[in-house]
């Protein structure tokens, strides 16, 4: 038996039937038993010793991520799926989704009554209700955004977002 | 009694030609595509400049007026109108009182792809002149914002 | 002490799907993404560092400018390797940069091919060894004198020995995972495992003695 195929076997790089080879091997060689039994106790020193060291040095290591985060660039302003992702979670006000299993072929309609749609944020002129929605494919968002229109001041947006979309933002 | 019956009929006249009115809306259609070319606005879309540069539109630096036109609904029966995306099929439902000195206006509003395929149906209530907004579908280009603004005189 | 760590296979899929959602918001600019990618990675980034270059500052060093060089070269990322083989090829490159800027030390890394032949040539033995150090040496790993001896018989290693040392014992790396990080074949990695175990238990022998002789007290 090589020793490199002992130390194969100390690292869980032979098949089982190498393994098994190697095992039955051992099984007759003392000599070959005190060399693993060798390479295991180097084994636990050194990954003892660095181990140790890593320990030691944790609080600093900690540090270390202030000094890199002060010399990272600044975070880039995200493309426009990702900027309107932030905006969903902000402007959300009532969501109806009608999402279409394009397989099952049906719609799922959400009808909602126009008094349980909370009332726009302006408060006047009123803001448009949607008052059913139904997407095939994918899925529809309500948003209610303040437009700073004089004459509306919210902006009422149903917001289709494909299936197949990757970036989508819901 | 002429003064009365003619009263009578002036009073007739009047809510006949209301109701008349009340019975047509008529709707402004625009199609836009958003992306990111940085070629700003398109100066055909001036009037809802207020709403583009808003989230979640102000995503986006390019607005392309890509189609626009006027659209007559007759109360309760639908009118088609086409699209570049497929067609658009509008149910003029109801008229409620004015709120705010403005009249709210309840419509159906169906959107159909290319392939004659419903893809979305909603049914809206909404301030006369206040432009309701369908966005989010890819397109060529970017990404198809249709914009819908109806009055009811 | 921790063992040479085994991944199983499921373990490791979970980690590898965790890291690539990782590695895309980093791609994006995420900062938090990548406050994650070095919380994951920083001790054992440390642990490489510190094996190559043996100081604690310049391995800190290593570790900052490593992770620099991550997230600046992360759009580069093919996803192609799991993000610790890409990390640690990082680590490994700026390691072995700060050890040949490095005016204090005057020894030259030899090709491993040389420094086999040689330590093969002078020893006259090419084989482990059977014995085993005098007791548990590491149980004792705190003690000063004990780790000052390990650390002479690591400073005796080459670097890339004591690299792949250090990704084997301590990260318990595959040999095709350090093949990619060090960009070399898998043959050259079983021989640089090969010399560097053989290095470093008769360095180890010469210092603590084989089982049954007084040398430490």
């Amino acid at each position: 038996m090589k020793d490199e195929d002992l130390l194969r076997y100390l690292d869980g790089e032979l098949s089982p039937r190498e393994a098994r080879e190697i095992e039955a091997a051992l099984a007759g060689s003392a000599e070959a038993r005190r060399k693993l039994e060798a390479m295991r106790q180097l084994r636990e020193m050194v990954a003892a010793r660095i181990e140790a060291e890593v320990d030691d040095a944790e609080e600093q290591l900690e540090a270390s991520w202030r000094k890199i985060a002060a010399a990272l660039p600044e975070p880039r302003r995200p493309g426009p799926w990702g900027r309107v992702r932030d905006w969903f979670e902000a402007y959300r006000g009532h969501v109806l989704t009608g999402a279409l299993a394009a397989a099952a072929g049906a719609l799922l309609a959400l009808a909602v009554h126009p008094g349980r749609i909370a009332a726009s944020p302006s408060g006047s002129p009123e803001a448009a209700v949607v008052e059913s929605l139904e997407v095939s494919d994918g899925s529809g968002t309500i948003l209610q955004i303040p437009s700073g229109d004089g004459d509306s001041p919210v902006t009422t947006v149903i917001w289709l977002t494909p299936d197949t979309s990757e970036d989508a933002p819901i | 009694m002429m003064t009365v019956a003619k009263g009578v009929v002036v009073v007739a006249l009047v809510l006949g030609a209301a109701r008349a009115h009340a019975q047509t809306a008529q709707c402004v259609v625009t199609e836009i595509v958003a992306s990111s070319d940085k070629k700003g606005l398109d100066p055909r879309l001036e009037r809802l400049k207020a709403k583009l540069v808003r989230p979640p539109f102000s995503a986006w630096d390019t607005f392309v007026l890509v189609g626009e036109q006027s659209v007559s609904a007759e109360r309760l029966k639908p009118a088609t109108a086409p699209l570049t995306q497929g067609t658009l099929t509008l149910l003029y439902k109801d008229k409620m009182a004015a709120q705010g000195g403005r009249a709210r206006l309840r419509f159906g509003v169906d959107l159909d792809n290319k392939q004659g395929r419903r893809s979305v149906s909603t049914v809206v209530a909404f301030d006369a002149g206040d432009p309701l907004l369908i966005a989010g579908e890819p397109v060529k280009g970017g990404t198809y914002i249709l914009a819908l603004g109806c009055t009811a005189p | 002490m921790n063992k040479a760590r085994e991944r199983p296979s499921i373990q490791q899929d979970d980690d590898d799907d965790a890291d690539a959602a990782l590695i895309e918001r980093c791609r994006a600019g995420d900062h938090h993404a990548f406050r994650t990618v070095f919380e994951r990675y920083q001790r054992r980034a440390y642990a490489l560092a510190f094996g190559i270059v043996r100081n604690r500052d310049e391995a800190l060093d290593v570790v900052q400018e490593a992770f620099l060089k991550a997230f600046r070269s992360v759009a580069g990322f093919a996803g192609n390797a799991s993000i610790y083989t890409w990390l640690y090829r990082i680590v490994m490159n700026v390691a072995i940069d700060h050890k040949r800027k490095d005016a204090r030390e005057q020894k030259v890394d030899y090709d491993d091919t040389i420094a086999h032949l040689e330590e093969e040539t002078s020893s006259g033995a090419a084989e482990l060894s059977p014995q085993l150090l005098r007791g548990d040496p590491a149980k004792e790993t705190s003690r000063r004198e004990i780790r000052e001896k390990i650390d002479d018989a690591l400073a005796r290693l080459s670097d890339n020995h004591r690299a792949v040392l250090v990704m084997r014992e301590i990260d318990g790396l595959s040999y095709d995972e350090m093949a990619k990080v060090m960009k070399c074949s898998k043959g050259t990695i079983m021989s640089r495992l090969f010399h560097a175990r053989r290095n470093m238990q008769r360095h180890l022998l010469d210092m603590l003695g084989p089982d049954g002789d007084e040398v430490v007290s």
